[in-house]
């Protein structure tokens, strides 16, 4: 398979009055072309962060202190802002988590999922409001031509994020970064969302990096996982080993925390909160909410130990003697 | 939209009907009187309302008007009727302190003229207030937007009397360009106008870095960013659009304020707008006019209130849509 993007060894800091919050501590991964790929953890564990890096789209107070990112053969962080711009919502288009803030309100729903087709030059006017009528009757807006002259205000929560799919795939981009898109919205629609998804994806054939915090959404739609927690890569591997062959006691306790409707278990909610990352816990990140804590893991951070077949696990526990 | 602002109309109706209301009542109760001043003018002279002789004479003969409608004799309610009678035809009858005009004469003669400095005013400083605020914020945190932020303290804090003891300085002192006092020529506007704008500059400029900062936090610019949008596109294109909407509703109020409280500015220059007589209505106890002041301040800040509300409805869909 063909590379799409390779992150190395990214660290992302938050330069707040407090102190440094370290949301992103050195992660790596890749993603090839036409491949899936779910970023699983709590809030806080710096996903979104990692994600948002790759469009240099941090806060003021973040910044990118290490590492580097290579997308479709491009050095990110050594771009100009003029070819950032060109990349933006060109051949990377990202779906935000809420998609009433993330629109604008006063300005209409047809213009705005124009404006990545109008601004990147791509053709002319009529063409492009011909362009977003198609992609909008496709991500199932219905009667699509009337309901560009909206406002976003007119639209349910769940069109609303349609329309910011709509929007992010216009430019028929490489990678689609949809960053936690189903969770401001009902749960009988977020099915619907990540179907959707799944649906343009097979259309368009464009990688996909998914955010969530919810494992049950990556089910049927992720080809390969990563569980992150506290700025840190847990656990790798394809969807179907990390689910039914979790490795890391941070996924099994990620899994035991989600309910199963057709077995009938006890969920068991994982001890303490996520650590304060201005002075994160030595060693291992999670080991002071960790059932398996051995001296090692206080001391020492684990490095990718192997658990399978492309399948990695950050713990001390799969430690070679 | 018709029928929208037909309704406000009769909302203004009614509001200056109870505005008039509370007026009449409190000017009333107040203690003191304009005839009382005359019976003390009797006694000690000329001195106590600031009448000459010859005005005095004048007054004699619109004697009998005045006591038709505001003697002693005439009840409160009547007196009352008279007055909204005289708003709505437009024959408010002759003002106390200057007895030989009526009151449609002096507001006929005086609105014009503040209404042009204060229109003025406030173009200039929305023209100079939004780049001022708009280049504070686009540059926040740098020298720049501390230099605005102090000059828009600065030109908030001092009242418009001292920035025209300023321009006058400036413009007739040390580049002896303008006329410090008159009238007559549109060179005189220059100075009042200047005057009056710098509060209002710093206001808007304030206001404008405020909410664009505001507007460029929002969600919705991110995702701007994000579909690869210039800062021309993203700043001019999405961001002001949704800060100049907050903007709006503080200008309404602040033309009303500019056309009658400038009392001492009006002084220095020798404007002859409303705020001069109005003030001395107030002095002088003279009901009719502090009455007609009271209904046209109320009317001129909810006619205002009216053309903001319109030029909301053509700026924000959400207005503009849950009112169709």
């Amino acid at each position: 398979m063909e590379l799409l993007l390779s992150i190395e060894d990214l660290r992302v800091y938050f330069y707040r009055p407090e102190g440094v919050l370290k949301a992103v501590d050195g992660l790596s991964y890749r993603l090839y072309k036409g491949e899936v790929l779910g970023i699983v953890g709590e809030s806080g564990s710096g996903k979104s962060v990692s994600v948002l890096s790759i469009l240099r789209l941090l806060p003021a107070n973040g910044r990118i202190v290490s590492g580097s990112i290579i997308f479709d053969g491009k050095d990110i962080l050594n771009l100009s802002r003029e070819e950032l711009r060109d990349l933006r919502g060109k051949d990377i288009g990202i779906v935000f988590q809420d998609p009433m803030s993330s629109l604008n309100p006063v300005i209409t729903i047809g213009q705005q999922v124009m404006e990545p087709l109008l601004w990147h030059n791509l053709c002319s006017r009529s063409e492009a409001y011909e362009r977003a009528k198609e992609m909008l009757g496709l991500v199932g807006i219905p009667l699509p031509e009337e309901r560009m002259k909206e406002y976003p205000f007119q639209f349910s929560g769940g069109m609303r994020q349609r329309v910011m799919i709509a929007l992010a795939l216009i430019c028929r981009p490489k990678l689609l970064i949809a960053d936690e898109p189903t969770t401001s919205l009902d749960v009988t629609i977020q099915a619907q969302i990540i179907r959707l998804l799944k649906r343009m994806k097979e259309e368009f054939g464009m990688s996909v990096i998914l955010i969530t915090h919810n494992l049950a959404l990556t089910t049927n739609f992720c080809d390969r996982l990563i569980i992150m927690y506290a700025g840190n890569m847990m656990e790798t591997g394809r969807t179907k080993d990390i689910l039914y062959n979790p490795s890391h006691p941070y996924t099994k306790s990620l899994l035991d925390a989600v309910p199963d409707i057709e077995v009938d278990k006890e969920l068991i909610p994982i001890p303490g909160t996520i650590p304060n990352l201005i002075d994160p816990p030595s060693g291992c990140r999670f080991h002071p909410r960790c059932p398996n804590t051995m001296d090692i893991c206080k001391e020492e951070a684990p490095p990718l130990f192997d658990i399978d077949t492309d399948h990695y696990s950050a713990c001390w526990l799969y430690r070679r003697a | 939209m018709a029928l929208y602002i037909v309704k406000r109309l009769g909302w203004i109706i009614f509001n200056l009907l109870i505005l008039s209301l509370i007026a009449f009542a409190l000017i009333k109760s107040v203690p003191g009187s304009f005839l009382e001043l005359q019976i003390l003018l009797g006694q000690a002279g000329t001195t106590a309302t600031g009448l000459t002789v010859s005005e005095i004479d004048k007054i004699r003969g619109v004697e009998t008007e005045m006591m038709k409608r505001w003697g002693p004799t005439v009840p409160l309610w009547e007196q009352y009727v008279t007055f909204i009678k005289g708003v709505v035809t437009l024959n408010m009858g002759p003002s106390f302190r200057w007895p030989t005009q009526t009151i449609e004469e002096i507001i006929r003669k005086t609105f014009p003229v503040s209404f042009t400095i204060a229109v003025l005013a406030i173009t200039i400083a929305v023209f100079i207030g939004i780049p001022l605020g708009v280049i504070a914020a686009l540059k926040q945190n740098s020298w720049i937007d501390y230099l605005v932020s102090a000059l828009v303290m600065i030109v908030s804090a001092i009242p418009n009397y001292v920035m025209a003891v300023f321009v006058i300085f400036l413009f007739s002192f040390w580049i002896p360009i303008l006329p410090t006092y008159g009238w007559g020529h549109p060179k005189n506007y220059i100075l009042p106008v200047l005057a009056m704008s710098f509060g209002p500059i710093g206001s808007i400029a304030g206001y404008m870095r405020t909410s664009l900062l505001d507007a460029l936090k929002q969600d919705y610019i991110r995702t701007a960013w994000a579909k690869g949008g210039t800062e021309r596109y993203v700043i001019f294109g999405h961001a002001m659009k949704n800060s100049l909407i907050p903007l709006v509703t503080i200008l309404g109020p602040m033309i009303s304020h500019l056309i009658l409280g400038t009392v001492f500015v009006e002084g220095m220059f020798g404007v002859p707008g409303m705020g001069q007589y109005f003030s001395q209505a107030a002095n002088s106890r003279d009901y009719p006019l502090m009455m007609a002041q009271t209904v046209i301040f109320g009317l001129i800040l909810m006619v205002m209130n009216l053309i903001v509300d319109i030029i909301y409805f053509f700026l924000d869909p959400r207005i503009r849509i849950s009112r169709r």
